[in-house]
């Protein structure tokens, strides 16, 4: 059966957003999980609710971080909805993980399992201001809260990985 | 300003353009080496959280359209996971999808005509008309825009993957020849309600972003002069490219060799 015309221009719609956006919608999924199968479905689920309330994204050129919102609360829903059992730190450290990688590299390797370790707090601001290019306005907004939290807890990320790795004081 | 209050704010924004910072950072040793271990430590985090997407998810999207609310109700609470798979929807027998995803345009479709900027741009005035600074709707759209990511505009010497390149450029029908410099960033994103590629380069003079406007035309070069940042938008083909920094300096940097790289096909 032929679709009605305003079916096919939401259609049209929904792809040409979803497509430019999907990559920086799985990746953001997959630091909130670490997970890559969950991710995938936190995505999926995503995009089907998306396609769902479509018409209450006014404009497109809001549409990365609104798609970004419907993809965190996914996320908790799902995490909420199959009450996922805790996972052990060490295991989820030592499982395989998909980046890009491909010769052995120390330093990586140990910034993967220090983002892996950090506090998801602390990982989710960071992955939305350096991945995904957010102002701190914006990744305010997506996270619901003040400016300044934002701010203390970029900093507090930063702090803690530098801390990690044992840099040294740049101070002395 | 001392050194706690910088580390307070540079470890919030490695890539600050906050003058108190960069003038504290000049002063003082401590606070420059602190400046340069975040920088370096977001240039490591960006490569490490650039994960792969799956192919599934890179697949052309099914017909929404097609289907209901109520397909989609009963599809959800029928699944034992209480997730409806996107998979699982292409599976009964939906039609596909926009093909155009698929296209390969970096390498040039075989249909196409390529417009070589180069050419195009000898019969083109290349100094900018001044504007008045509100005056173009496509003008503010694109600085609008330029606030949205204000993390890409950062000084780095990572350079983004040609298979991350390619896949932002080939939706949009473009391929540059040769980048005028590093590209440290490549997205794509919607700007004045079409998928555009957003690519930030990093000139001699500081990073710059240019932002590929196959389907904005312009009659001839358009300076941008506002909010803070300045730029010009230049006719390519039957599009436009819109190079925009902080400075003069910066944008000319990379003006030229941007504008003879860059083709949009038809």
């Amino acid at each position: 059966m032929p679709q009605p015309a305003n079916d096919r221009a939401r259609q049209r719609r929904f792809d040409r957003l979803v497509s430019v956006y999907r990559e920086d919608m799985y990746r953001y999924a997959y630091w909130l999980s670490h997970d890559a199968q969950l991710a995938q479905d936190v995505v999926q689920d995503a995009m089907l609710r998306a396609w769902r309330s479509l018409d209450a994204l006014r404009e497109d050129e809001a549409a990365k971080p609104w798609l970004l919102t419907i993809v965190r609360r996914e996320n908790a829903r799902f995490f909420e909805r199959k009450r996922l059992e805790t996972v052990d730190i060490d295991e989820l450290v030592g499982a395989p993980t998909m980046h890009l990688a491909t010769e052995h590299d120390t330093d990586r390797d140990d910034l993967v399992q220090s983002m892996q370790t950090l506090e998801p707090e602390y990982r989710e601001p960071l992955v939305l201001q350096v991945l995904l290019g957010h102002s701190t306005k914006e990744i305010a907004q997506i996270m619901g809260l003040s400016d300044g939290a934002v701010l203390t807890r970029l900093h507090r990320a930063r702090k803690k990985l530098i801390a990690s790795f044992d840099l040294g004081d740049p101070a002395t | 300003m001392n050194f706690e209050e910088f580390e307070k704010r540079i470890l919030a924004d490695p890539f600050t353009t906050d003058p108190q910072c960069l003038e504290q950072a000049k002063r003082s040793e401590a606070c420059a080496r602190l400046q340069r271990q975040a920088q370096a430590l977001d240039q490591q985090l960006e490569a490490i959280m650039n994960v792969p997407c799956p192919p599934e998810l890179l697949e052309p999207m099914p017909d929404m359209a097609a289907l209901s609310d109520a397909d989609l109700d009963s599809e959800r609470l029928s699944a034992d996971d209480n997730v409806v798979s996107l998979g699982s929807i292409r599976n009964r027998g939906q039609s596909g999808p926009a093909a155009r995803w698929r296209v390969p345009v970096w390498a040039g479709v075989a249909a196409s005509v390529a417009l070589v900027a180069a050419l195009f741009l000898r019969e083109q005035p290349v100094e900018p008309v001044p504007t008045m600074d509100t005056g173009n709707a496509l003008v503010a759209e694109l600085v609008e825009h330029m606030s949205h990511e204000p993390y890409a505009m950062r000084r780095a010497d990572t350079a983004v993957s040609d298979t991350a390149l390619a896949s932002v450029l080939n939706p949009a029908r473009a391929s540059v020849d040769e980048m005028p410099a590093l590209v440290s960033y490549a997205r794509s994103c919607i700007v004045n309600g079409r998928s555009v590629p957003h690519l930030v380069v990093q000139g001699e003079a500081g990073p710059v972003t240019l932002l590929l406007l196959p389907d904005e035309s312009v009659d001839g070069p358009i300076s941008i002069m506002q909010d803070g940042i300045e730029g010009v938008l230049l006719p390519v083909g039957n599009g436009s490219i819109a190079i925009m920094g902080p400075d003069k300096a910066s944008v000319e940097a990379v003006r030229d060799q941007a504008l003879a790289g860059v083709q949009f096909d038809i």
